[in-house]
């Protein structure tokens, strides 16, 4: 079975029900199957077949969940990029990926003239197409379904390459879980980029449900995002726990009864302020999850909340193994850690990536670089991160990248990132050591790594220091910036 | 807002506020046509400052639907949203 399956199926059974919502706005499945249909056959004219990368460089749209079935159903890779993206970044992820094609708008089409590789198609999803018959690859389960960019510890982003297995396990254990039905509405809060979407997408899929694209412009105003849930009859909500902060501090989500139709509202990515959680507990009678898992695993753990969970005074726990995978920590000592012992999480079975892209593939357990604890009952509280990895409102960033690219400019000798705060206020602020040309000012540093990295890996603030602090071993003292900038 | 506050006004007036709130009083080369959005001045953790400072400073309280890249682009479709908006609620 493909990933592409869950839509080729529904549409032959259920053409009329809707697949994507949007404000103002519905697609069904026969339209999105057809449209899909008419854009895999205008990739394969330009030359897209098994196992070809196509990134697709646009907005979260309705043409952009058609584009990345047109793909799939070629036996093709699907490489979601933002449009936010910078060109210069998706020029690196297309170059990257070795892509055959890259889909995006006709605005799109017209920025990336000339800084693709040659022999890169460009495709415009926005195109007129006539129907066509149908477009389908059977494809083996250990083949590429997408790759997921990620900020990479080297400077340069890294692509983590999930099968059309690694997918379907993590999909069919959520469909289960959730007990998705044809009348269930999930909420795509997500960026299409990032791998919670995964779920909101497939298991509406999956399950001949609908999937509400959320306007990544809510983000800024909460009020809008917590209306939604109400509006659009939200059944399932899955976000960052910042979202659902920033809906309940800012956005007035509690002021009003909950609405009855929602069921479950999932959270990952981050930890959750238990304050909030027993707020939202307090709020609703929806099922609420914590799901855990890097990209490179997708869900692997996850635990529901209980009443006990909300008496402790730390994050809910990240719970234990789903989907069919078997995780353990180890400790520092290379032992298994038993009850009450700390170590670093490792996760094997099916939804453990196929590797990173261009790399050698993954082969046995993943080494997530997460710290846990293991409780008495078997299940894992989060601890932190054992390397210098952040999180910003729920998405990683590698500092080195960002350190790489500001160091990049002439003006600059020096620069390291931290992270400020946490939860919904957590910032990235750089500190950053002029070379010998003089500082070249905030504007400058903003667009200059605007130019080349995703939005939410521009620092919030820039800090000029004449020196960076060491550690006794020379290293940047990153603990004593992190309180600097606090 | 006052009937006759121009959008010259609210353009200087936002200017100097995002010079001095999101670029640390640094703002070398930052004019009304800077993007705001694209290169990360204004952000989700940020923009309620702005829209506070909107909404006491012109007396506009910003419609929620008019919150998107297109009016917030720079400081100049920012400033000529509050003057429509004022005009409107006038």
């Amino acid at each position: 079975m493909s990933l592409h399956d869950y839509v080729v199926e529904t549409a032959a059974r259920h053409p009329e029900r809707p697949a994507v919502r949007w404000v103002g706005g519905v697609l069904r499945y026969g339209e999105l199957n057809a449209r899909a249909d008419a854009l895999a056959r205008a990739l394969a004219a330009h030359g897209v077949g098994r196992g070809d990368r196509v990134p697709i460089w646009s907005a979260k749209s309705p043409r952009t969940v058609v584009a990345m079935q047109a793909v799939l159903r070629l036996g093709a890779v699907y490489v979601p990029v933002a449009s936010t993206t910078p060109a210069a970044r998706l020029a690196v992820v297309a170059a990257d990926c070795g892509a055959a094609a890259v889909c995006t708008t006709p605005s799109g089409v017209e920025r990336l003239a000339g800084i693709l590789a040659p022999g890169t198609a460009l495709v415009d999803m926005g195109q007129d197409l006539r129907p066509a018959e149908p477009v389908y690859t059977a494809v083996a389960p250990g083949e590429p379904a997408y790759i997921l960019y990620t900020s990479g510890s080297t400077g340069r982003p890294k692509g983590v390459c999930v099968g059309h297995g690694n997918a379907r396990a993590f999909v069919d254990w959520a469909v289960a879980e959730l007990a998705v039905t044809p009348r269930d509405r999930l909420a795509n809060h997500a960026p299409l980029t990032f791998d919670l979407s995964v779920l909101d997408l497939y298991a509406a899929f999956a399950a001949g449900a609908s999937v509400h694209l959320v306007p990544p412009e809510l983000a800024y105003t909460p009020v809008r995002l917590a209306r939604l849930v109400r509006d659009e009859g939200i059944t399932i909500w899955y976000s960052v726990p910042s979202a659902l902060t920033l809906m309940i501090r800012d956005g007035g989500l509690l002021d009003e009864p909950a609405p009855p139709a929602l069921r479950a509202v999932l959270f990952a990515g981050e930890p959750f302020a238990v304050e909030h959680v027993r707020r939202l507990a307090a709020w609703t009678g929806a099922r609420l999850l914590n799901l855990y898992g890097p990209t490179e695993t997708n869900v692997c753990t996850f635990h529901e909340v209980r009443p006990e969970d909300l008496r402790r005074d730390q994050p809910v726990p990240i719970g234990r193994a789903s989907c069919g995978d078997t995780v353990w920590a180890v400790r520092r000592d290379g032992g298994v850690a038993a009850p009450g012992d700390e170590g670093v999480l490792h996760v094997d079975g099916p939804t453990v990536m196929l590797g990173y892209w261009g790399r050698e593939p993954q082969t046995g357990p993943y080494r997530t670089g997460d710290v846990v604890r293991v409780r008495d009952d078997g299940a894992f509280d989060f601890l932190g991160r054992d390397d210098d990895l952040v999180k910003v409102r729920g998405h990683r960033v590698e500092p080195a990248e960002v350190e790489a690219v500001l160091t990049a400019h002439p003006d600059v000798g020096e620069a390291a990132v931290v992270v400020r705060g946490e939860g919904a206020d957590a910032a990235l602020v750089a500190f950053v050591v002029a070379g010998p040309g003089g500082p070249p000012g905030v504007l400058a540093l903003k667009r200059h790594t605007a130019e080349r990295l995703p939005p939410y890996m521009i620092p919030e603030q820039i800090r000029f220091t004449t020196v960076l602090p060491r550690t006794a071993n020379g290293k940047t003292d990153r603990a004593g910036l992190k309180e600097r900038a606090q | 807002m006052s009937k006759d506050l121009s959008q010259e006004k609210v353009v200087e007036g936002l200017t100097g506020f995002v010079r001095e709130r999101f670029l640390s009083g640094d703002g070398t080369g930052f004019d009304e046509h800077t993007p705001l959005l694209a290169w990360g001045i204004l952000t989700s953790l940020n923009s309620a400052i702005l829209l506070n400072h909107i909404a006491r400073e012109y007396g506009v309280a910003v419609p929620m639907e008019r919150v998107d890249e297109v009016s917030f682009r720079d400081v100049r479709s920012i400033a000529a949203m509050i003057c429509e908006s004022a005009e409107t609620t006038a």
